[in-house]
């Protein structure tokens, strides 16, 4: 579905990315790790079209849905406004949202669990509604291929849980095709088939899960400590770092 | 079906619904009450009948041809180009905010209406006159709007202080710009003749000036409405615009186009009227909230009784008429900073 | 309005004045007399160099001179002023002049005058910075105010002091006097209401500008100015409505609004209710008219009682002979027939009302 290419991407004259190249398969889960700035939206933008590559390529077949990492309008758009706005590849350029439109924008919503916040002014919801409200609006555009950028990064385990969940959901039931980057290595465990891990500009690891997703290159990754933990009652593992110098 | 038929019988729907149907009883109310103010001496009731021979002709006219003169030729096309001058200026205001993602921007603080005035103005000084003076002020009204959004996007974002900026810096330019040409053009002939299209008023607006109000605002204000839709998805961002698939440059160009043609039009007509664009639409984003399918119409409406009502007090509050920009900038000025003053104090320099 | 006597500055300056010159015009003798400031001018001999910051004063100076060899250098805006009206062909030397003493008013350009090394300069008092640059350089300046009609009469008087020429200027104040006397005798027994109602109209835009109080009284020609009321303001803008409540009989274009013509009115839509414009009475003032300081300003005031009033003319002598005798008088030059129809603006006015027959 996503082919990287040989990518490389510069800005402002600072190189980002230096020969990424890396392929993403129909209904793969790709979770992507890095420390900060180390070039996780960039990449993401270029996969998404916002960014244009210095070299290389970025290219993906099917449609796009993309969450922002942080998002807040201007004007005070209710929650079905801003998903309704997910329709946007449906509805002419000259056109307006039809009763099919409002019928699939409430459909994700309620899939979302924020059905009942539909009329409520976006900019006043918190941010792990906000989050579910972005989804719901990427769904509503009816893309192969969902892209969130650090979906989690600013939620509390319990919002984490159920974004979390609804991934591995839509991934289970829709054989939605999902890349998205965090910096919680256990979300990787939880939902990912695969992993791109960024070191810097020019290396990084990137395959299955239960192949690169180790505490050792998290480690080197991190430059921390990690280790894997397994809960008391066996079965799944979490990872979790140890601050100590 | 159920989700979907309660929200297309939502509270949000009816209530637009019920606050359009107010405002055009509004108007038409209203404009019944303008055409009947004036020096000139006849009964209210006579007004009324005079605009009624039109649609069917009366037996036994109550009224001399004079006073039909009064209501037909001078009051009647002043208080159309008021109506249609109002709404374009808003609908236009608003397609800038969305756009810009501001709610601070009005064609006259953005430059538009200075470089459209500048575009007429050197015409007039190179061709003399005609449709070229038109033509050219479209042009550079389309040329400041660019010239505008370049000087204030960095890197796709624009904050409020550099788009009030640029808008600033572009029409300081076009007024210099502007003088520039006076100083060269022949004082007998050239220099009059600019100095009257700059100055131009609603007052004395015949059928053919209202022809050409008409031209210049309804089509544009159409297509306007028809990207409604999508000045929604351009108010997220360009980023989120784009990635949610909307055509952007598209929306961009039609918006820039359109919005220039109708401040070209109206200040050919009617010279320098701005701050309508900034206070019509904050007051309608009030009433009906940001979606523009529903803010665009409200704004219409509540331009057109808006500008009618300056209008009138132009006309009829001193003994020489007073120009309806200035009321316009008396009104709108200190909103901007009232609105300024509100949208800093809550999120502060930076946002976005 | 009617002049009563000299006001107490001209009486000042009257007696100085005939004090200190003798009989006889053109005296070497030293003269003092005070401008229109109170200032006392003191001239040893006639100047030969005058510098004019406006266009009246050299017109004023011919009329009291016969020649305008004193006249060096005059302001920009007076050139348009020449060139548009009869004066380009009355005095054609004006048009030779050097226009750059001031920029677009009357500010000085005190190099370009340095260079014309004039004796003395002419300039308006009603703004000191006007003269300060002047007499800071050490010039004489004879300073002249403005706008009344007795300002007008001191302007003659002014020149007369400072020629030498005196017997001039009381000439010409005769004639004056003996005009408007005459009009004051055909209209003696008419009561306002009677006068003709007018607007003067000087130009058309969105809106109407009239004047409203200026210093022409409209009761020697028999009329009276709608417009006028106690402001004070000279001029009011008005729109199409208030032109129609006025409803003039008849509509006057000023000399100097050169654009503006009487076919702008009869082809206005908007004025067309009123009855000045179906009636055509709408008259462009002649080129006398053009400045309201020049020594035959007089003239607009029978031209214009003969046009509101014209039964009151029928057995007086034509206007021809009058217009004539008076630029004889004044300006000591025939005029032809030719010339007399250029000055009555035949051409503009030749489908008003009965125009042809007053004047052609």
């Amino acid at each position: 579905m996503i082919d990287v290419a040989d990518l490389s991407v510069t800005l402002s004259d600072k190189p980002i990315l230096e020969n990424y190249s890396l392929s993403v398969g129909q209904g793969d889960v790709l979770a992507i790790l890095g420390a900060n700035g180390v070039g996780k939206t960039t990449l993401l933008n270029c996969i998404v079209g916002l960014a244009r590559p210095s070299s290389g390529s970025a290219t993906s077949r099917g449609r796009i849905g993309y969450v922002p990492q942080l998002f807040h309008s201007t004007f005070a758009f209710s929650v079905l406004d801003i998903v309704l706005m997910g329709r946007a590849r449906h509805v002419g350029l000259f056109g307006s949202p039809r009763r099919l439109d409002y019928e699939i924008a409430q459909k994700y919503l309620d899939q979302m669990k924020v059905g009942h916040l539909r009329d409520r002014p976006f900019n006043e919801l918190s941010g792990g509604q906000r989050q579910l409200v972005m989804i719901a609006q990427a769904l509503s555009s009816e893309c192969e291929i969902l892209i969130l950028d650090e979906p989690c990064s600013a939620l509390d385990y319990k919002n984490q849980s159920i974004v979390i969940d609804t991934l591995r959901a839509l991934n289970d039931s829709m054989g939605l095709t999902i890349v998205f980057s965090t910096h919680a290595p256990q979300h990787g465990l939880e939902v990912a088939s695969h992993v791109l891990l960024m070191k810097d500009r020019r290396r990084y690891d990137h395959g299955c899960v239960d192949d690169v997703l180790t505490a050792g290159n998290l480690s080197s990754l991190y430059d921390v400590a990690i280790a894997k933990a397994a809960f008391a009652d066996g079965g799944k593992f979490t990872f979790a770092p140890y601050f100590e110098r | 079906m159920t989700h979907a038929t309660i929200a297309v019988l939502s509270g949000t729907r009816l209530r637009t619904w019920a606050i359009v149907a107010l405002l055009s009883v509004v108007l038409v109310v209203f404009a019944t009450y303008s055409i009947t103010l004036g020096r000139y001496d006849i009964a209210v009731v006579d007004v009324w009948r005079i605009v009624w021979d039109n649609v069917v002709p009366a037996e036994a006219p109550t009224w001399t041809p004079v006073q039909a003169d009064v209501v037909e030729v001078i009051r009647l096309p002043r208080i159309l180009a008021a109506l249609l001058i109002g709404a374009g200026l808003a609908i236009s205001g608003a397609a800038l905010q969305g756009l810009f993602r501001n709610p601070l921007v009005d064609p006259i603080n953005i430059g538009v209406t200075a470089g459209a005035g500048f575009g007429g103005t050197l015409a007039i000084l190179m061709v003399g006159g005609g449709y070229p003076v038109l033509a050219a002020a479209f042009a550079c009204g389309i040329g400041s709007l660019l010239v505008v959004r370049g000087l204030a996007s960095v890197k796709g974002r624009t904050s409020t202080l550099t788009l009030v900026l640029a808008g600033v810096i572009v029409t300081a330019f076009f007024e210099s710009a502007i003088s520039i040409v006076k100083l060269l053009a022949d004082p007998h002939q050239k220099l009059p003749a600019i100095t009257y299209w700059l100055m131009g008023s609603i007052a004395a607006t015949n059928y053919s000036d209202l022809v050409l109000i008409a031209v210049a605002i309804v089509p544009p204000s159409i297509v306007i409405f028809l990207l409604r839709y999508q000045i929604n998805i351009l108010s997220l961002g360009e980023d989120k615009a784009r990635a949610l698939g909307s055509p952007i440059e598209i929306v961009q160009w039609t918006i820039f186009a359109a919005v220039s043609f109708i401040s070209a039009g109206v200040v050919a007509t009617s010279g320098i009227i701005g701050w309508v664009g900034l206070v019509i639409p904050h007051v309608a984003r009030t009433l009906v909230g940001p979606d523009h399918g529903r803010l665009l119409p409200v704004s219409a409406l509540l331009g057109a009784i808006y500008l009618l009502l300056v209008d009138d007090i132009a006309r009829t509050a001193t003994v020489a008429e007073l120009p309806i920009g200035i009321i316009t900038s008396l009104i709108g000025v200190p909103v901007f900073a009232i609105i300024l003053r509100r949208t800093q104090s809550r999120s502060g320099w930076t946002h976005d | 309005m009617v002049d009563v006597g000299l006001r107490s500055r001209g009486r000042w300056a009257a007696a100085i004045g005939t004090a200190l010159l003798s009989a006889a015009p053109a005296a070497q003798a030293e003269v003092n007399f005070l401008d229109h400031r109170g200032k006392l001018i003191t001239l040893e001999a006639p100047p030969q160099r005058i510098v004019s910051m406006f266009a009246s004063g050299p017109l004023v100076h011919y009329a009291i001179d016969g020649h305008s060899d004193r006249i060096v250098g005059v302001n920009k805006k007076a050139q348009a002023m020449y060139e548009g009206s009869f004066y380009a062909q009355l005095i054609p030397e004006f048009l030779k002049l050097n226009m750059n003493v001031a920029g677009e008013g009357f500010a000085p350009n005190v190099e370009a005058i340095l260079e014309l090394k004039p004796d003395v300069v002419l300039q308006w008092v009603f703004d000191p910075k006007l003269i300060e640059p002047l007499e800071g350089v050490g010039l004489k300046v004879i300073g002249w105010d403005c706008c009344t009609n007795q300002h007008r009469r001191e302007y003659l008087q002014l020149a007369g002091y400072t020629t030498g020429r005196v017997d001039r200027a009381q000439t010409i104040l005769q004639k004056q006097d003996a005009s408007n006397e005459a009009l004051r005798k055909v209209f003696a027994d008419l009561k306002t209401e009677q006068t003709v109602g007018i607007l003067v109209v000087d130009e058309i835009k969105d809106s109407f500008r009239v004047i409203a109080n200026s210093s022409q009284d409209y009761s020697l020609s028999g009329a009276r100015n709608l417009a006028a009321d106690d402001t004070g303001e000279w001029w009011r803008t008005v729109d199409a409505e208030q032109l129609l409540v006025w409803n003039p009989a008849i509509i006057v274009i000023p000399a100097y609004a050169s654009e503006l013509k009487p076919a702008d009115f009869y082809g206005n839509a908007v004025l067309a209710n009123l009855d000045a414009v179906k009636n055509k009475r709408v008259y462009k003032f002649p080129h006398f008219n053009r400045s309201p300081d020049a020594a035959e300003i007089y003239l607009s005031d029978e031209w214009l009682a003969r046009v509101a009033n014209p039964a009151h003319f029928s057995s007086a002598g034509k206007f021809h002979d009058t217009l004539k005798e008076s630029y004889k008088l004044i300006y000591q030059k025939d005029i032809t027939d030719e010339q007399i129809r250029f000055i009555l603006e035949l051409e503009q006015n030749k489908d008003s009302a009965g125009y042809v027959d007053l004047f052609g």
